[in-house]
């Protein structure tokens, strides 16, 4: 079952907000061996984790703690259902009011240095939505899922595409790097869980047409449309379809203004950490990208960041 | 003399037995409740809490279906208790099946027979139960939280193939029968289904189509909880106020990337 949905019970709601302190974070963000930094959340955060023994029989980090500020875990569970959730909410709170924490020193430079991967002030956020649409009759409950994810533009693909639209020159194109983690990290299934970003090998056609429409000031507003289809070996896994899009870029701080994109296409298979649910037959997804004024967007990185270090300049084939 | 009286005794419970038999009418009681704080689990219903709607379901054939649960006026967060009694052609070993959305089970005379516990999509399970032949005590229980919803009770009876269990197996007794048969229907309110996002039109213009894909009201729900995003100042917080921290991590910030 999906959290969100899980987070979403009305009783969950009041609970966490009236009795506990709620914290989200990212597991290769906060677990010792991807947190090095001298900041010391991963010390803390993977001390904490292994009280509970969550990693025995396979598991990972990832799931529901309770724990106090001084890094006693009370207890650990990585099954979302609302009934659960709200069981395992019961007994953290007896244990921590039979054994409370310790009272510690925190360093409140630590509180406020920056505890994630945010983009650089001059990067440009797009929020990425997914559905599948129509959901198919009888699909599993998984499908009706919102897909999330942020998508970065950065400052030097702004000003490539604003170089050549002041000269009015015959090579207005979307940027590689810019096509390359469109493709390959945001044209994603990430509906039903963790999706798998594609290789660079998995892109089979990525064909856009950029178009200048008009400017006025400082703002270039330019139009896009293009078809894209990647997939794995075998077809297991894949995605085929089309986007249109629209955006104003804004010449004096070289970030993006405005943008607007629609892609919809015919999706198969699944990822290899998502693979219950997924229809039998392949199915419909669309994507909706906007851009995203949301202080968390300027806070929490995309999905892929953490998974693939050449996120700011993705590999890319080259396409015949 | 009291042999004489033990044996009339018996006599006369027999009779009066098969007579309750023969009372019997067709199908099984179903009392439908709008259950706003549904959880995963069937919930135990206080005796204040009426049922919206209470009526005779002849079978437990209810296909999947979106929106309003077949003239119940009720298509999210409901349960449904069905009573009565199921009647066994043949005495022997049944395999009893619910294939539901969201989760259902099966008691026969008190003891859980089909636990198809939980919230999923259509889902069957089965369980094996000795019934005796002739009537047996049956209830089953189902919740629908939202999205959409069905419901088939069916069986395997000995020496014949599995079949949604016949109007001519379920029956009840009238004297359960609830008076308001039919009737809270008409005059429930009918539940807001939250809504769904459709294809928007051919002739939709781009933001028309963006807009058609963001999450709806209802499902940003999550994101009214106040959650951190700074460990360390989540813990300087814990520290001054006494509550625990509820951590909640994920491959990917759960808050960007669901």
């Amino acid at each position: 079952m999906n959290r969100a949905f899980t987070f979403s019970h009305p009783k969950i709601i009041k609970r966490l907000t009236e009795e506990f302190i709620p914290f989200a974070g990212n597991t290769a963000e906060l677990q010792k061996e991807y947190n090095v930094e001298a900041y010391d959340a991963g010390a803390w955060f993977t001390g904490m984790s292994e009280q509970t023994n969550c990693r025995v029989q396979g598991n990972t980090t990832q799931g529901m703690y309770i724990a106090g500020a001084d890094g006693t875990a009370y207890c650990w569970k990585n099954t979302p259902g609302i009934s659960d959730t709200l069981r395992f909410m019961d007994k953290g709170l007896i244990v921590f009011k039979k054994h409370p924490p310790q009272k510690i020193e925190i360093n409140p430079a630590d509180a406020a240095k920056p505890f994630s991967n945010p983009p650089k002030s001059f990067t440009s956020v797009i929020a990425v939505y997914s559905r599948v649409r129509p959901i198919p009759a009888g699909a599993d409950r998984r499908n009706r899922n919102v897909g999330r994810d942020y998508l970065w533009i950065s400052r030097d693909e702004v000003r490539e595409m604003l170089d050549v639209a002041r000269d009015d020159g015959p090579a207005l194109a979307l940027p590689t790097t810019l096509v390359a983690r469109l493709c390959r990290f945001a044209l994603v299934d990430s509906i039903r869980g963790e999706p798998d970003f594609w290789d660079a090998k998995e892109i089979k056609k990525a064909a856009f047409v950029l178009k200048k429409i008009d400017s006025k000031d400082t703002q270039f507003r330019f139009s896009f449309e293009g078809g894209f289809s990647s997939h794995t070996a075998w077809y297991l896994h894949g995605i085929d379809g089309h986007i249109d899009g629209e955006f104003t870029l804004d010449g004096a701080t070289e970030m993006v203004s405005t943008f607007r994109a629609y892609a919809k296409c015919k999706a198969w298979g699944s990822s290899e950490w998502s693979t219950r649910g997924v229809p039998q037959m392949p199915f419909s997804l669309v994507f909706g990208f906007c851009d995203e004024k949301d202080p968390a967007a300027r806070a929490i990185p995309p999905a892929a960041l953490s998974r693939h270090q050449d996120y700011a300049s993705p590999k890319f084939p080259v396409l015949k | 003399m009291f042999r004489f009286f033990f044996l009339c005794l018996a006599v006369l419970i027999l009779h009066a037995g098969s007579h309750a038999v023969e009372a019997l009418t067709p199908g099984l009681v179903a009392e439908y409740f709008q259950v706003e704080d549904l959880a995963s689990d069937f919930p135990v219903i206080p005796a204040a809490h009426k049922p919206t709607l209470k009526r005779i379901d002849p079978q437990l054939d209810f296909p999947w279906v979106r929106g309003e649960f077949y003239g119940t006026n009720l298509s999210e967060r409901f349960y449904v208790r069905w009573s009565g009694v199921l009647r066994a052609p043949s005495k022997g070993r049944y395999t009893l099946y619910t294939e539901s959305d969201d989760g259902s089970r099966v008691l026969i005379n008190g003891a859980l027979a089909v636990d198809n516990y939980g919230l999923h999509a259509m889902q069957e399970e089965d369980g094996e139960v000795d019934l005796a032949e002739g009537d047996n005590r049956i209830i089953v229980d189902y919740i629908q939280f939202d999205g959409g919803a069905g419901i088939k009770l069916s069986w395997k009876t000995p020496g014949a193939e599995k079949a949604v269990v016949p109007k001519e197996a379920l029956w009840h007794d009238p004297a359960e029968e609830p008076a308001d048969v039919q009737t809270a229907a008409a005059s429930a309110p009918r539940p807001v289904l939250a809504e769904e996002t459709t294809e928007p039109p051919a002739d939709a213009t781009l933001a028309e189509k963006v807009a058609s894909v963001l999450p709806r009201a209802d499902e940003n729900l999550w994101l009214s909880i106040p959650w951190r995003r700074n460990l360390h100042a989540a813990r300087m917080e814990s520290q001054l106020s006494g509550k625990p921290l509820f951590l909640w991590v994920m491959n990917g910030n759960p808050l960007g990337c669901t």
